[in-house]
C-alpha cells in the first residue's frame, strides 16, 4: 500500500508540474498570494496556523509537529482551484492546479529526534489580463500582461520529542523563486509587429524558523512558530523588443518575519477544536517594485473543528479563516480574505497511510471596497504514508 | 480504498478540464496604477518629416518596340532617333556621293492622322546607341532638304524617302564628321502620332540609301533607332512615369524616432493628384537605393521593399516600410531613403502625380507614419 501511495504521489506531482494557470487576480501584486502550503487535514481545520497532532501530518507548518512521526513518513499535497475574478471591467474564470508541498520525515539518531526534508510553495504570482485599445492610426491592439513563476522553499527540519508535554523543532531552508512579468503589445493585423518587455526576477536566500508545541493539560495544547525574515538576493534581467532597452540589475528583497500561535482543545473523545493566528509586519517588505506606502500588516485568524466518526468511520472537519492582505487597495482600503472549509479523511492500512480531502470556498476583496474581488473554490487532496524502516528490511 | 483515490483524481481532472484558462480578460488592469508594480509601454503614431522629396528624370528611349513613332499625344512629344551604320562603307569612302536619302517605312496602326506631319530633321550632337539614356535632344543643327533648302518637311502616310545633303552624307561615310545620328522632330500643333517600322521589324525597315558618281548605290542599314519622348507640360507635383522615366526620391531623418521605441508599423504615404493616373500596368515599387546620389549608377538598384497597384480612383498610396525601417535603425539596411518607380520601365506610357512636401494642404504632403511603443516600465 505504501508503494502504491508513493506512486500516486509521484503521479500527482507530474500532473501538477504539467499544469499551470492564473488563479486569483490578487496574485498579480507583491510576491503573489501566500499559498496554503501544508497538510490537507490542517487546511481543513483552518490552515497552516493550526496545531494538528498527526503522525502522518509531516507537511504542517510548525516544525515541532514532525516529532509525531516515528517512522519513515511522507506527505504530498496538491490543490485544484477554480477562480472567478470580478471588477467593473467584467469577470473571468480561471482554473489551475498547484503542487503545494512534499515532505519526507525519518527518524534521527535517537527515537526522540525526527528529521525532515521537503518542498513547500510560498507564493503564487501567476496571473494576467489583457485590454483592447486602438492606436491613433485606428489600429486595434491588445495590451497583455502575464505574470508567472513562484517562490519556493526547501526546508530541512528537525524536531525533538520532549515527551507528552512538549515538542520543539526548527528548520533552515533554501529559499528560491522566479517571477516573470511580461508586457506584450499585440496587434490584431498581421502587417504590424508585436512588441514585448520581459522582466525576470530570480530570487535566492536562506531562511530559518522555530516551532514548539506545549501540552498545558491532557486535552489542551498550545503551539507557536517563528519564521525569521528572509533576505533575497534578486537578479533582475529585462529584455525588450528593442534590445537597446535591455538591462540587468541586482536588488535586495526582504520578506519579514512571521509569528503564529495555535491552540488545540480536545473537547471530547469525538470533538476537537482548533484556533490559530498569524502575524507578519509586511510593511517591512522591500523589493518587487512595490509602493511602500501601500504595504500593510498581514494577519490571519482561523477556527476549526474536527468531529470523528460522523460518516461511519470518517471524520468531518470544518473551519473558517479570516485574513488581511499585506497591502491596501485602493489607497487605505484593506483587502480581506474569508474562507470556509469542509473536509474529511481516510486512514488505511491500520493508520500507516492516509488520504485527506478538503473543499474550500473563498471570498477575497470586494468590488465596493477594493474595486476587485475573487471568489474561488479549491479542492485540496493530500496523501501521507509511513513505513517502519527496520520492519521493511526484515521482510526483505 | 483505491476506488476512493481514483475517484478523487477523476474529480481533480474534471475540475481542471472544465476550467480552461481564458486570457482575454481585462480584470486586473485596474491594478496598473496602484499596486501592479509595472506599467505598459505607450503606443503612439508619429509623423516623420520628409527632409527631401525630389523627382529624378531618366529619359530612356523606348527601344525594344517594332515601331518608332513621331508626333504628340496628350502627355508627351515623341521624336524619332536613328543612326545609320557606316561600318561596311569600304570602297564607298573613295567614292563621291551624288544623293543620299533616308527611307522610312510608314506603318498604319490605326492612329488618327488628320494630315501629313510637319517635321524637321536634326543632326545629333552626341552619338546615340540603342538603349542609351538620353536626357535631352542634343542637336548640332538642322538637316535641310537639299532639293529646296527648306528646314520644314512633310512626312506622308506612306513609305517615302527623305533627302539628306550629299556633302553631309559624304562626311559621315568618309569619317570626316561624326555620324551621331539623326532626329526627326514633329513641328505641328495637333495631337497626332505617326508610326514607322523600326530596325526590330523583320521586314521593311528603315534604310540610308546613298547614290555615288558612276551609278553606284549602297543601302546602309539603320544600326540604332528609338523614340525619344519628353513631357509636354510642367507640373508643380511630383511625377512618377514611364515613357519619360521618372522616379521619386524621398528621404527622412530617422533620428526623429526614439532610440528606445519598438516599431510596430511604418508606412510611406503619398497622396495622388486626382485624375493624374494614366496608362496601364500601374504597379509601383518602392526600393531603398544603393546610393543617395541619383546620378550614380548604383542609385538605380537597391533593396526591394514593397509594391502597390494604383487604380483610377486611388487617392492615397501606402507603402509598408516597417521591416525596412527596422533594418535601417539596426544598421542592416543603408539609410538611403526610398525611391518610388514603376515596376516596368521603358515599355509603356504611364504616369501618376503625387502632391509634394510643398503642397498647400498639409495633409496632402508625403509622410512617413510610424506606430511605435515605448518599453514597459517595471520599476515606475
Amino acid at each position: 500500500m505504501c508503494a502504491r501511495s508513493i506512486l500516486l504521489a509521484a503521479v500527482m506531482v507530474v500532473v501538477a508540474a504539467g499544469s499551470a494557470g492564473a488563479q486569483s487576480v490578487f496574485n498579480l501584486s507583491l510576491f503573489g498570494q501566500r499559498m496554503e502550503s501544508g497538510d490537507v487535514r490542517a487546511v481543513a481545520l483552518g490552515g497552516p496556523v493550526q496545531l494538528v497532532a498527526d503522525s502522518l501530518g509531516v507537511s504542517q507548518f510548525n516544525p515541532a509537529l514532525i516529532a509525531y512521526a516515528k517512522r519513515v513518513t511522507f506527505g504530498a499535497n496538491v490543490y485544484s482551484s477554480l477562480d472567478i475574478n470580478k471588477s467593473a471591467e467584467g469577470n473571468d474564470k480561471e482554473g489551475s492546479l498547484r503542487f503545494s508541498s512534499l515532505t519526507f520525515a525519518f527518524r534521527g539518531i535517537s527515537r526522540r529526534l525526527t528529521l525532515a526534508v521537503g518542498y513547500r510553495a510560498r507564493f503564487d504570482p501567476s496571473g494576467g489580463f489583457s485590454t483592447t485599445k486602438v492606436s491613433a492610426a485606428d489600429e486595434e491592439y491588445r495590451e497583455v500582461f502575464e505574470r508567472s513563476g513562484g517562490l519556493l522553499s526547501f526546508p530541512f527540519s528537525a524536531a525533538v520529542d520532549l515527551g507528552s508535554r512538549a515538542k520543539v523543532g526548527g528548520f533552515v531552508s533554501l529559499e528560491t523563486g522566479r517571477i516573470t512579468n511580461r508586457w506584450e503589445t499585440s496587434f490584431t493585423t498581421l502587417r504590424n509587429i508585436d512588441a514585448f518587455s520581459d522582466q525576470e526576477r530570480t530570487m535566492s536566500g536562506t531562511g530559518w524558523g522555530l516551532g514548539v508545541e506545549v501540552s498545558l493539560a491532557e486535552n489542551l495544547s498550545l503551539g507557536a512558530t517563528y519564521e525569521g525574515e528572509i533576505t533575497y538576493d534578486t537578479d533582475i534581467v529585462e529584455t525588450h523588443t528593442n534590445a537597446s532597452n535591455d538591462r540587468t540589475a541586482t536588488e535586495d528583497g526582504l520578506l519579514p518575519e512571521r509569528w503564529t500561535a495555535s491552540l488545540r482543545w480536545t473537547i471530547s473523545q469525538r470533538v476537537t477544536a482548533y484556533a490559530g493566528g498569524a502575524y507578519s509586519d509586511m510593511t517591512k517588505v522591500r523589493g518587487m517594485a512595490f509602493p511602500v506606502d501601500r504595504l500593510h500588516d498581514e494577519t490571519r485568524v482561523s477556527l476549526g473543528f474536527e468531529v470523528l466518526r460522523v460518516m461511519g468511520s470518517l471524520p468531518v472537519r470544518l473551519s473558517s479563516s479570516w485574513e488581511e492582505f499585506p497591502y491596501t487597495l485602493p489607497d487605505a482600503a484593506v483587502v480581506t480574505r474569508i474562507a470556509g472549509t469542509i473536509g474529511t479523511g481516510w486512514n488505511f492500512r491500520r493508520g500507516a497511510g492516509k488520504l485527506d480531502v478538503a473543499l474550500q470556498f473563498v471570498r477575497t476583496g470586494s468590488i465596493g471596497s477594493n474595486g476587485l474581488q475573487n471568489r474561488s473554490v479549491r479542492l485540496y487532496v493530500g496523501i501521507g504514508g509511513a513505513e517502519t524502516w527496520s520492519h521493511r528490511r526484515q521482510r526483505r | 480504498m483505491a476506488m476512493g483515490v481514483r475517484a478523487m483524481l477523476c474529480v481533480l481532472i474534471t475540475v481542471l478540464a472544465a476550467c480552461s484558462a481564458d486570457r482575454e480578460t481585462p480584470v486586473g488592469s485596474e491594478l496598473i496604477d496602484d499596486i501592479l508594480g509595472s506599467e505598459p509601454g505607450i503606443v503612439s503614431v508619429d509623423t516623420l518629416d520628409i527632409t527631401s522629396d525630389v523627382v529624378f528624370t531618366y529619359t530612356t528611349l523606348i527601344d525594344n518596340s517594332t515601331r518608332v513613332y513621331l508626333g504628340r499625344d496628350s502627355l508627351y512629344e515623341h521624336a524619332v532617333v536613328l543612326r545609320p551604320d557606316f561600318s561596311t562603307a569600304g570602297v564607298d569612302t573613295a567614292r563621291t556621293v551624288v544623293k543620299a536619302e533616308v527611307r522610312i517605312v510608314f506603318k498604319d496602326d490605326g492612329d488618327l492622322l488628320d494630315d501629313d506631319l510637319s517635321v524637321i530633321f536634326y543632326e545629333l550632337g552626341t552619338e546615340y546607341s540603342e538603349g542609351d539614356s538620353v536626357a535631352t535632344l542634343d542637336t548640332l543643327g538642322v538637316i535641310v532638304d537639299p532639293t529646296n533648302g527648306a528646314s520644314l518637311r512633310q512626312m506622308t502616310q506612306a513609305t517615302a524617302r527623305y533627302e539628306v545633303p550629299p556633302a553631309l552624307a559624304q562626311a559621315w561615310i568618309r569619317g570626316d564628321s561624326a555620324s551621331n545620328g539623326i532626329s526627326i522632330v514633329y513641328q505641328g500643333i495637333g495631337e497626332q502620332i505617326m508610326r514607322f517600322a523600326s530596325r526590330s521589324e523583320t521586314v521593311g525597315t528603315m534604310q540610308f540609301i546613298v547614290n555615288f558618281v558612276s551609278g553606284f548605290q549602297t543601302e546602309y542599314p539603320i544600326g540604332h533607332d528609338g523614340t525619344f519622348t519628353r513631357e509636354r507640360t510642367t507640373t508643380p507635383n511630383h511625377v512618377v512615369s514611364d515613357g519619360v522615366v521618372r522616379r521619386l526620391f524621398v528621404q527622412t531623418d530617422l533620428s526623429q524616432i526614439s532610440d528606445s521605441s519598438a516599431i510596430h508599423n511604418a508606412r510611406l504615404t503619398l497622396h495622388v493628384v486626382p485624375g493624374s493616373i494614366v496608362g496601364v500596368s500601374r504597379s509601383l515599387i518602392l526600393y531603398v537605393p544603393d546610393s543617395t546620389d541619383p546620378l550614380s549608377e548604383s542609385f538605380l538598384s537597391g533593396v526591394d521593399v514593397t509594391s502597390v497597384d494604383a487604380s483610377d480612383d486611388t487617392e492615397v498610396l501606402d507603402f509598408r516600410v516597417t521591416l525596412t525601417l527596422l533594418g535601417m535603425l539596426r544598421g542592416l539596411v543603408d539609410d538611403n531613403g526610398f525611391v518610388v518607380r514603376y515596376a516596368s520601365e521603358n515599355t509603356e506610357l504611364r504616369r501618376v502625380e503625387f502632391y509634394t512636401s510643398a503642397a498647400a494642404v498639409d495633409s496632402l504632403r508625403p509622410r512617413i507614419f510610424v506606430t511605435s511603443s515605448t518599453p514597459a516600465t517595471f520599476d515606475p
